[in-house]
């Protein structure tokens, strides 16, 4: 029979010294591709998604510890993950000194810089459309659409209003309309 | 309802064109990047500095400057006191073995003598040659205590310093010559 170890379990084994790096392990495998492509979604690059991964679990690892069971388990990585990817994005704007409304050209411009892409396809053309939203804004659609989070979730990882991010995805889907139905 | 469903309902209800099967990522990531990837994260967390590590940085500098100063100051009272010290010892030292030479052909207690702890330390310490450690190790309160609870020693020291000045090769230059000798006896006979 192959059992899940739920989040609880691996909680408490983490907080066990003898069983700590083994619950880690399995933290990691059960969360690092959700986590993956949340990130991958926002900063484009495969490279920079490794690095704000990396980070997301090396906060994890410091974190977990006084992690106090609040919220998910889920729901609390999905939260360091989205602060490191903003963090990141912050970063990536100061290094390169470009403005906010230059920073969606950036993504856009890594978007068509992949080697796979192909602007006749829809599925490039909603990612094109992706990344002319505002980077709040592209998160929120992000976890409803790909991730299909519910809001009282979302708000959780976001801490925002349920009422708030249901306006933001509406927002993001009539946007992402107009730039498919006009590009 | 499943999530799935209220999603697509939600969107239907703001855009009727919005495309609703493109979900599948259609960026690459490198073979068996999951696969590698905690490994990987193992290397990165092993390097992790621990938490407050910079925060605590500078004290645990300041404390460590301050006991090299202190040891540094301790130190250069002994470098200013070692020359005194150092040939007061030294004379103990070589005094014990002098005493040993000059009692060894006379007296039946050598025997005695080459056992004593005394004797096996000189020895000890003039053979491992590290005389030098020994008298870098010394501090000045413990040699001055020494000194002034073992005098005998030191005259004794002192003696023999001056028997190492004899010289073997030329004896007659060394010694006090005839003449001086008979002066002597003469002047203090009767």
């Amino acid at each position: 029979m192959n059992e899940e170890i739920t989040d609880a379990d691996l909680v408490s084994r983490f907080k066990t010294e003898r069983t700590r790096e083994k619950a880690f392990s399995e933290i990691v495998k059960k969360y690092q591709e959700r986590l993956y492509w949340h990130i991958r979604r926002m900063v484009v690059l495969h490279e920079d998604a490794d690095d704000v991964l990396q980070n997301t679990f090396i906060k994890v690892w410091k974190s977990l510890e006084n992690f106090r069971e609040e919220s998910q388990l889920y729901t609390w990585m999905y939260r360091i993950a989205t602060n490191e990817t903003l963090t990141f994005l912050d970063k990536k704007k100061r290094n390169l000194s470009i403005s906010i409304d230059d920073t969606n050209n950036t993504a856009a411009h890594s978007i068509k810089s992949d080697s796979n892409f192909d602007e006749k396809k829809a599925e490039w053309k909603l990612q094109l459309a992706i990344a002319q939203l505002p980077e709040k804004q592209r998160i929120v659609f992000n976890l409803r659409y790909f991730d299909e989070m519910p809001y009282n979730e979302m708000s959780n990882v976001l801490q925002t209003s349920e009422g708030a991010l249901k306006a933001s995805f509406h927002h993001a889907v009539k946007k992402i309309e107009d730039f498919i139905l006009n590009s | 309802m499943s999530e799935k469903i209220a999603i697509q309902q939600e969107i239907a209800s703001v855009s009727e064109n919005f495309p609703l099967n493109l979900k599948g990522d259609i960026y690459n990531v490198p073979e068996e990047y999951f696969q590698k990837f905690y490994l990987s994260l193992l290397s990165q967390k092993n390097s992790i500095v621990p938490e407050n590590y910079f925060n605590e940085f500078p004290d645990k500098i300041v404390k460590i400057v301050n006991k090299e100063t202190s040891i540094k100051q301790r130190e250069s009272r002994i470098v200013k006191m070692k020359p005194f010290y150092n040939k007061a010892v030294a004379a103990v030292i070589t005094g014990l073995l002098g005493l040993t030479l000059f009692n060894m052909p006379f007296k039946n207690t050598h025997n005695n003598f080459l056992t004593s702890d005394t004797y096996k330390s000189a020895n000890a310490i003039l053979n491992n040659g590290n005389l030098d450690d020994i008298f870098n190790s010394i501090q000045s309160d413990a040699a001055a205590e020494y000194l002034v609870s073992h005098g005998q020693d030191v005259n004794s020291g002192i003696a023999s310093i001056s028997a190492e000045n004899f010289d073997f090769e030329n004896p007659d230059e060394s010694l006090i010559s005839i003449s001086d000798i008979d002066n002597f006896l003469n002047d203090n006979s009767n």
